[in-house]
């Protein structure tokens, strides 16, 4: 959670309500600049002072620091149940100190935050609606012209420090292409080279935003694409808010699918860049796609015995369903008990072949289908990828032994501690991430052999 | 401005102090918060390792809220049925109920005490209401569950010759062995401890306090219950920093270069500190306390704390030396700064190490 709150760079996270909400939502930014808490007691929400509570504490905090250009607002239960008006309270404020301010629901209760009727078997799924309120901050700095506004200079009279973010008046942002993630982009992430087209200025990722203004330029993305279902919801906010093209083109390590998903950007983005320049392009795409299949017969060939870490693969039914294909088998599969619970569409098809091709697993998932957990008490909710239960599984052997290279030693099974976080790559450099880290796994043992280590040169 | 937290988080709410007096018993303490306590308590207390169960009525239930009893009704009778089947051996005596409220539900009205009546005529369990509100403090809650534990004990006519601990929780007091030195002196003195509500003990001890002829306050969420109690029942009391219990602590230890010093923490015990500073030769101390700051137990320079930049403000007015939470180590400025754990402020964030001999040797140490 902690890092949702803090995505959008020069921006403050002020959460209010009672002390308790306070301490169990927001326990966790203990000691961090980005964030305060406003401890409002039940008298003082019963007599309807919690609005100018807010205002005084937005004014004090954006006193002390001048560089917030936008505060997210984060109101509890007891709000909602007081019917207080937090959108009209945001867009008050933004009137009186020309700041942005979004409003996220820490309430539990309200049906905009509850993306199911299943809520909690949906992992994250009480986390989805942040994403999107996040970017409805662009609302109040995006004019109606669809030009973003630069924040005026003036002088709140309450003495606030004078802002001075120079120009007047809206000006038109520079269009790039938008990626709904919270992971900074590789370098070598694929998309980027759409930056050699002519009108695409900029490829980031949320995480990726340099300052504010920065993410004002996503109202001018010519594409905006999420990987991961987490991200949809704020995906298809953009698209009707903004009419920016939208595409949910979560991550894959099939070369057909890569190929299909450069397929629907390419005819998205074709008004930018000059024929020569999408020559190039393809070109080197193509490269990148032969590259690909030629590490695919490279590790076809190698025995492995590695355990790799799930945790943070988005599909990681897809991603076993992809060994099979490259011929290496797998076992031993580890997976939380919300990705059996909930199995996301995308994933839903492999998820049922893995369940018939490992009847271990299969036999497993009964088990944990059909009970109740029962633990003491409710079990912490955790959101960091790092704080999940382990989720591995044991890749073994070649099953295809015509593979030029083969490697005969018995490896010990390697753990590979490094989670793939494969948002930030994207198409074929997903796949170059996954053989750098099975490479990596399998250690120098790969290099006697002759065998090819890490991505390929584009 | 007050209620605003930059620096710092607030600390544990009364629903977490509440739910902690019931830790060693054999108690589903259920609170109507979605979540809130259950997981603030599950970063301080070790759940697998307790007697009691802790609970929470899921505000998404809605159950609570739209006033339909018979959802919640059976909710309950579910949480008492995997409990009872969970306890096995486990058992210390006869189980119970607390529900608890929550902010949302003080809000509402929701009329907790009739709840507890009707599940207790249903269930045929001991069921107490408690009527926290998740706006205050922890000591607060405690001090909700010592009168509640206090008017569930129907008098008696037996000898009273025990002691009763009020005001020993395992928020302020996480280091059992603390109170060693003193179960040792009162077991030299021929004094047997009744109780210490919930410490260590459940409701089948608690049924004894009719026994006890005298209290000891640990802490200052006990005072108001040692106040009833000496008003009703004639049953004197002593606090917990006009003891000696503690004082070998420090025999032997300079710790003068110390200079003018500041606690930071739970009043009685912050009191003790203060007490046994001075016997290691520092005269000057303060203590400083966003909790309960009794009157009657404050010394000229105490001072009760409302906001966080009343303690910026009271450190950086001349102190040498500053302890506190280690969570509190940024306020410090200029001064020395010694951690000593308080949980309900800094929730095991940092680790400070507990009131004991240790560390007083080890602050001797570091004064060198």
């Amino acid at each position: 959670m902690r890092s949702l709150y803090f995505l959008l760079p020069q921006t403050h996270v002020l959460f209010f309500g009672p002390l308790e909400c306070a301490r169990h939502t927001f326990g966790s930014v203990f000691d961090d600049p980005r964030a305060s808490i406003l401890v409002i007691d039940d008298v003082q929400s019963s007599l309807g002072s919690t609005e100018d509570l807010v205002e005084q504490a937005v004014l004090e905090l954006s006193a002390k620091d001048p560089t917030i250009r936008g505060f997210v607002l984060c109101s509890a239960c007891q709000t909602a149940f007081l019917g207080i008006d937090i959108e009209a309270l945001c867009w008050t404020l933004h009137q009186r100190t020309g700041l942005c301010f979004a409003h996220v629901e820490a309430n539990r209760m309200a049906v905009g935050n509850i993306p199911g009727p299943q809520r909690k078997n949906v992992p994250g799924g009480d986390r989805f609606h942040i994403r999107k309120s996040l970017f409805k901050m662009l609302e109040q700095g995006v004019g109606k012209d669809g030009l973003v506004k630069t924040v005026p200079q003036h002088e709140a009279s309450s003495g606030n420090a004078k802002r001075s973010d120079g120009g007047s008046g809206a000006e038109k942002r520079p269009s790039g292409i938008l990626v709904l993630s919270n992971e900074v982009l590789a370098d070598d992430n694929d998309l980027k080279a759409y930056l050699d087209l002519d009108g695409i200025e900029w490829v980031r990722s949320v995480a990726d935003l340099p300052g504010f203004d920065e993410f004002l330029d996503s109202a001018s993305s010519a594409v905006v694409i999420a990987t991961t279902t987490a991200w949809r919801e704020a995906g298809e906010y953009l698209a009707n808010a903004f009419k920016l093209p939208f595409l949910y083109l979560p991550t894959s390590y099939d070369p057909e699918e890569i190929e299909a998903y450069y397929q629907q950007l390419d005819r998205l983005l074709a008004g930018h860049g000059c024929a020569a320049q999408w020559e190039e392009l393809r070109s080197k795409r193509a490269s990148r796609a032969h590259a690909a299949k030629t590490q695919l017969e490279t590790l076809r060939g190698c025995d492995l015995g590695a355990t790799l870490d799930l945790r943070g693969v988005s599909r990681p039914f897809s991603l076993l369903r992809f060994f099979a294909s490259m011929g290496i088998g797998f076992d031993g599969v580890e997976v939380s008990r919300q990705r059996v619970v909930h199995v996301e569409d995308d994933d839903r098809d492999a998820f049922e072949w893995v369940c018939a091709e490992d009847q271990e697993f299969g036999q497993r998932l009964k088990g944990v289908k059909s009970s109740r957990r029962r633990g003491k008490g409710k079990a912490l909710r955790t959101a960091s990828a790092n704080n999940t239960p382990p989720e591995t599984v044991t890749l073994w052997g070649a099953k295809d032994a015509a593979a030029s290279h083969e490697v005969t030693a018995a490896f010990p099974s390697n753990t590979m501690s490094a989670a793939l976080k494969e948002a930030s790559w994207w198409g074929y450099s997903s796949m170059f991430k996954l053989f750098d880290e099975l490479m990596g796994g399998i250690g120098s043992s790969l290099k006697s052999a002759g065998c090819e280590e890490g991505g390929v040169e584009s | 401005m007050k209620g605003l937290w930059s620096k710092h988080v607030p600390f544990a709410s009364d629903i977490s102090g509440c739910m902690s007096v019931f830790a060693q018993s054999s108690a589903l303490a259920v609170s109507q918060d979605s979540n809130g306590s259950v997981s603030c308590l599950r970063k301080i207390l070790d759940p697998d390792a307790l007697p009691a169960f802790f609970d929470s009525v899921d505000l998404s239930d809605l159950s609570y809220a739209g006033g339909d009893e018979d959802r919640f009704h059976q909710r309950l009778v579910d949480m008492l049925n995997e409990f009872n089947a969970g306890m096995g051996s486990k058992g210390t005596g006869d189980s119970f109920i607390v529900l608890l409220d929550g902010p949302v539900a003080a809000l509402l009205g929701v009329d907790l005490r009739s709840r507890a009546q009707n599940l207790s005529a249903a269930l045929g369990h001991t069921v107490l209401a408690i009527e926290t509100t998740g706006n205050k403090y922890y000591d607060k809650g405690i001090e909700l569950a010592y009168q509640e534990i206090v008017k569930q004990i129907p008098s008696s006519s037996v000898k009273r010759e025990g002691i009763l601990l009020l005001g020993l929780n395992p928020l302020d007091f996480p280091d059992p062995s603390f109170v060693q030195p003193l179960r040792a002196s009162l077991a030299e003195s021929g004094k047997q401890v009744v109780s210490d509500l919930g410490y260590s003990d459940s409701l089948d001890a608690w049924e004894q306090l009719p026994a006890a002829e005298s209290s000891i306050v640990m802490s200052a969420s006990g005072l108001r219950t040692a106040r009833k109690l000496q008003q009703e029942q004639g049953l004197s009391f002593t606090r917990i920093d006009e003891l000696d219990s503690w004082d070998a602590w420090v025999h032997g230890l300079d710790l003068s270069s110390c200079g003018r010093t500041l606690i930071l923490g739970e009043q009685l015990q912050s009191n003790l500190l203060r007490r046994l500073l001075r016997k290691a030769g520092v005269e000057h101390v303060n203590v400083a306390s966003f909790f309960i700051c009794d009157k009657t137990c404050r010394e000229d320079g105490d001072v009760k704390l409302i906001s966080e930049s009343d303690l910026t403000a009271l450190v950086d007015s001349g102190y040498s030396t500053f302890i506190a939470d280690a969570s509190f180590a940024s306020f410090a400025g200029d001064c020395r700064f010694f951690a000593l754990t308080h949980l309900p402020s800094g929730m095991r964030i940092y680790d400070g190490g507990s009131l004991s001999q240790q560390w007083f040797h080890d602050l001797a140490a570091a004064c060198k």
